[in-house]
């Protein structure tokens, strides 16, 4: 790989490793819901009768917990599988350019009789194809992820705003009459909400960067 | 290009040093690899590390068919020895990798993923064509605890691996000159990376009994004739084992702090 390359693969695998602290701050964000939930229905539980309906709110954000919960074991797992592909790829790099340096030092000791090494003409063939095949799957990979994280935006995002508008209203119905508890576990969905949705905006713009960083890769490699 | 210099040539059995790479960078030790040839057929005595790969293929390709590398004797484990083993396996795949056997899973670490084959602490006759002279001696903890050197009796080398080793400048004569100037450059690395007096002297208590014309380590220079028993002789009267003194240099400093 010449300078010019590794720098931009080097880049690559940064954007990479940047986009994993993204990511890593998605899944406390699953057991705080699962908190918020249990706040909800103590909460409800206290003020008795009158805030019954607010169990549809408890329903909503354990469902949310566990759809957060499924997609960030996707998101892991397509991520997983990129950081060992591009271990796979840097290896695979790494042997055709000793490959190339054999190759360029096989000839030119050709006038000492060094003799031709076809299993290195072999190798660099086949190291090239793997590398084509390579970046085609680490291209698939990041637009797997792209998918996932709009998908955590279309599900996960929206769906927590709609709780938290839900239990604000609900909350403020129940609270005419008794005291405000639930207005403050309204407030936390609410914040939640933003939360998921500042995480998942993080997330998508480091993507973004990466589906660019992986395009200049590719063009680089052509 | 690495040098290349045939150490000896019976007609059948052949030797070849291949080391002192001028365009090796600086940041590598600098290691000598070494082919023996038994007609068309090969082996190949620590192949080196990975960055060394291009430059030892290009090598070994002036003397041998690539095809005809039957198999890698790793005397220990260390990346300088052996880490270019997945390489010659990517040029080679029909190739036997020989080790000693408390490195023989760690050695596919290195890639490649292929079975070693174990060689016992007593050691064993290294098969290479149709010969089955080339001997592998123990020489466990000088430095590694898995570590063999190898014997020819045929060429009368002795292949002493980390043994003998001399961390000499990159233009140095490849044949030692004048044995007095050696220890400058040997005595510091056989006091730290040799642990143990009894294996040493072990070692050279087995070596005595071979008729050595040449010894041939994996760094600095090749021993001949009377340089041989020279060194024997130095190594023996040498106390190895010097980063003990760090410990109790310390065990002395942590007590002294604890009061």
């Amino acid at each position: 790989m010449s300078e010019k390359k590794s720098t931009i693969f080097n880049d690559f695998r940064t954007e990479v490793i940047d986009i994993n602290r993204a990511f890593a701050e998605i899944r406390p964000l699953i057991r705080e819901t699962r908190h918020l939930s249990l706040n909800a229905e103590t909460s409800s539980l206290k003020v008795g009768p009158a805030a019954a309906a607010f169990a549809v709110v408890v329903k909503n954000l354990n469902q949310l917990s566990e759809s957060l919960g499924s997609q960030v074991n996707g998101i892991e797992e397509v991520f997983n599988s990129l950081v060992q592909l591009i271990g796979e790829w840097a290896k695979r790099d790494q042997q055709i350019g000793l490959h190339e340096r054999a190759h360029e030092l096989i000839a030119e000791g050709a006038e000492e009789e060094a003799r031709e090494v076809p299993s290195i003409e072999r190798n660099l063939e086949e190291g090239q194809q793997d590398v084509r095949g390579m970046v085609a799957e680490v291209m698939d990979h990041i637009e797997k992820l792209n998918r996932q994280v709009t998908e955590l935006n279309q599900v996960a995002v929206r769906q927590c705003r709609f709780i938290a508008i839900s239990s604000m209203i609900e909350a403020q119905r129940i609270e005419c009459v008794e005291d405000g508890d639930l207005t403050t576990v309204a407030g936390d969905i609410n914040d939640m909400a933003n939360r998921i949705g500042k995480v998942e905006l993080e997330a998508r713009n480091r993507v973004l960067n990466l589906m660019t960083s992986a395009r200049l890769l590719e063009q680089a490699l052509k | 290009m690495l040098k290349s210099i045939e150490l000896f040539n019976d007609g059948r059995r052949r030797w070849i040093f291949l080391g002192r790479d001028p365009k090796k960078p600086d940041t590598l030790i600098d290691s000598n690899q070494y082919i023996i040839m038994e007609g068309d057929k090969a082996t190949l005595l620590d192949p080196g590390g990975l960055e060394i790969f291009p430059s030892m293929i290009a090598g070994v390709s002036r003397e041998v068919e690539i095809e005809n590398v039957e198999s890698i004797m790793a005397s220990h484990q260390d990346p300088d020895i052996v880490s270019s083993l997945s390489m010659w396996f990517s040029v080679q795949d029909k190739l036997s990798v020989y080790a000693p056997w408390v490195w023989s899973s760690f050695i596919p670490h290195f890639g490649g993923a292929r079975e070693v084959k174990a060689i016992p602490d007593e050691g064993m006759i290294l098969p290479l064509g149709s010969s089955r002279d080339l001997q592998l001696i123990p020489c466990h903890y000088c430095h590694s605890s898995g570590h063999f050197t190898l014997y020819d009796p045929r060429a009368k080398i002795l292949f002493s691996s980390d043994i003998g080793a001399a961390l000499v400048p990159a233009d140095h004569e490849i044949f030692v000159q004048d044995f007095k100037a050696m220890p400058q450059y040997m005595e510091a690395f056989h006091k730290r990376w040799m642990p143990s007096n009894r294996a040493k002297n072990a070692w050279i208590q087995r070596v005595r009994q071979l008729d050595i014309e040449m010894m041939v380590p994996q760094h600095g220079c090749i021993f001949r004739g009377e340089d041989v028993q020279r060194f024997l002789d130095w190594f023996e009267a040498l106390q190895v084992g010097s980063a003990v003194d760090g410990i109790t240099a310390g065990i002395a400093e942590t007590a002294e702090a604890a009061l």
